[in-house]
């Protein structure tokens, strides 16, 4: 999909649990400084593909690339710490600590080559720079975790993350639960983030138009199979694609409309 | 007069209680597991106390730190060598393997040592130091001092120490702090190794008072209904508990007839638990054992 050496990149992987296979054989790439997203129905195996990146998961077979070098079946702490930074499901932000020391608790993946411990001023500066994303999350900073809304915990979750200094970072569906004009403002970060930075994203949605509207390249998953994958411009032309995650009967005759309402129910 | 002396007595066996409680929860809290071989490896480091101070003569103020030091380690290395393989079965395993190490400690020591009660001086013996009208034995105001002491150091260091705040974080959520990094199994490990070293300086605080000898253990017992009391899982609850449950036995042993002293941490175990099992300061959602 592009010419630069892959950041990421996956190759047939399967990964079950017990005797549930979830996903069977995918293969993807992430270039470096892309946003690439990964669109599937509920049960499609996206949660499982990245926490099967990120280390959470061993997988049956395959392998996993980072950086030109296989990193399956090591720790989750250890991948974490090469630069590859996971915020996984549902946020998962540690409740009883203060949104600071959460924010502190994302420097532990922080590689050697950003000297932890002379990097006071690195890790103020970059603590800085998420309350600048997240004004709400400096506001708070002395606030437990747990009594943030549903937004401000995901925007926490990121923001903790950030504080990794991550070369890659993964997103489980960062919409989830979130209002419409949230799910607009966390994916104009994500963009943001990418271009200031040039951290490459690779994320995980089911709010089809946002993800494809905001990412660089789409996948699509089906029943743990990845069974599309093109430029995020390229997949909004397309047909099934139009139908199935937008919602806009692009093939519509007669009884499109009908269809159309049909479908979106169905794939929602 | 004699309500203060007993009040002072069962705070400083109370303080006790509350330095085995507090190790019991602090590994709970991080690897979910209830550690049945706590009392005793506080047993085991009572006796090596014990070997170095009348065995081989060390001055007591270098068999503390050396007791404490060794205890530690090992307890680091039965979590990174047994309990590391047992993470993520259910509590039972947990429970039926330390309740198996506790037997093998108990054996092992009633093998090498024989079943005889032993004691050895501290310099704190024998002296008693006037508070007002109330004469204080020593012993108890070292332990009083001592046990504060620990957890105040405790306390700065879960609370203000990066690393401090890291376990904290492991125990709120084991996988949103593997995933920020954060090496959770040496953590693991290193909290085991501090609840052995807590485990230590209560068995060589506590043995001068009693006798050292096996049945040390028991403290186990009674710090498990300080846990229940004060609120299972609850750092400040294991503390109160722990000096309810001095203060309760002191009391008894004076206005409660025969052995009531004996059982009535028991009695307040189950009482508790019946009519009151989230404790005093537990937490509202906690889990119950
Ligand atoms: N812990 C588990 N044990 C057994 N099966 C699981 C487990 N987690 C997921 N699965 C199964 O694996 C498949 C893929 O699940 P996964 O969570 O990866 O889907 P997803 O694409 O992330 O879905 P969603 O959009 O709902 O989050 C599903 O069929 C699910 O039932
Ligand atoms: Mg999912």
């Amino acid at each position: 999909m592009s010419v630069t050496a892959a950041l990421l990149s996956v190759r047939n992987v399967e990964t079950w649990y017990g005797p549930v296979c979830a996903i069977r054989g995918v293969s993807l790439e992430v270039a470096a400084g892309r946003i690439v997203a990964v669109l599937g129905a509920n049960g499609a195996g996206k949660t499982t593909l990245l926490n099967t990146i990120a280390g959470v998961i061993d997988p049956f077979k395959g392998v996993i690339e980072y950086r030109g070098a296989p990193i399956q079946r090591r720790d989750p702490d250890a991948i974490a710490r090469l630069g590859l930074t996971l915020v996984p499901e549902g946020r998962r932000v540690f409740p009883f600590l203060t949104v600071a020391e959460n924010l502190a608790m994302g420097t532990f993946a922080r590689r050697a080559g950003a000297a932890r411990k002379g990097d006071r001023d690195g890790i103020a500066a970059d603590r800085e720079r998420i309350y600048g994303w997240f004004p709400r999350l400096k506001e708070r900073a002395a606030q437990h975790a747990g009594l943030l809304s549903g937004g401000e915990q995901q925007m926490l979750a990121i923001g903790r993350a950030m504080m990794a200094r991550p070369d890659l970072l993964l997103l489980d569906e960062p919409s989830l639960g979130l209002s419409p004009l949230l799910t607009r403002e966390i994916f104009s970060i994500v963009t943001r983030i990418n271009a200031e930075t040039g951290m490459t994203i690779l994320l995980v949605e089911q709010n089809a138009r946002a993800a494809l509207e905001h990412a660089h390249d789409g996948y699509i998953m089906e029943l743990g199979r990845i069974v599309a994958a093109d430029t995020c411009a390229a997949l909004m032309q397309k047909d099934d694609v139009r139908e199935f995650y937008l919602g806009m009967g692009a093939s519509a005759g007669a009884d499109g409309r009908k269809r159309r309402w049909k479908r979106t129910k169905t794939w929602r | 007069m004699q309500v203060l002396q007993l009040a002072i007595n069962g705070v400083s066996v109370g303080a006790i209680y509350a330095l085995v409680a507090l190790g019991l929860t602090l590994t709970y809290k991080a690897t979910e597991v209830l550690n049945f071989a706590h009392g005793d490896v506080l047993m085991l480091a009572a006796f090596i106390g014990w070997g170095l101070i009348v065995g081989w003569h060390w001055p007591f103020w270098l068999a503390l730190p050396a007791t404490l030091a060794l205890v530690g380690i090992a307890a680091y290395g039965l979590e990174r060598g047994v309990m590391r393989r047992i993470a993520g079965q259910p509590q039972f395993a947990g429970v039926m393997l330390t309740i198996g190490l506790a037997f093998m400690i108990r054996g092992a020591v009633s093998m090498g040592f024989g079943p005889e009660s032993r004691k050895f001086e501290t310099p704190f013996s024998g002296h008693t130091t006037h508070l007002g009208p109330v004469v204080v034995a020593d012993l108890n105001l070292a332990i009083i001092g001592a046990v504060l002491a620990v957890t105040a150091a405790l306390f700065v260091f879960l609370t203000r120490t990066r690393l401090g705040v890291a376990i904290q974080a492991a125990s709120q959520d084991q996988l949103a702090a593997y995933l920020s990094g954060i090496r959770v199994k040496r953590l693991n490990s290193l909290v085991w190794g501090l609840a052995g070293a807590l485990a230590a300086l209560a068995g060589m605080l506590l043995s001068p008072i009693t006798l050292v000898d096996i049945s040390l253990w028991f403290v186990l017992l009674k710090s498990l209904a300080a846990l229940v009391l004060g609120g299972f899982g609850s750092a400040p609850g294991a503390i109160v508990g722990g000096l309810l449950i001095g203060l309760i036995e002191s009391f008894a042993g004076v206005y409660a007839p025969g052995a009531i002293k004996d059982v009535v941490a028991y009695i307040v175990l189950i009482v508790v638990l019946v009519v009151w099992p989230r404790g005093l300061l537990g937490e509202a959602h906690g889990r119950r054992v």
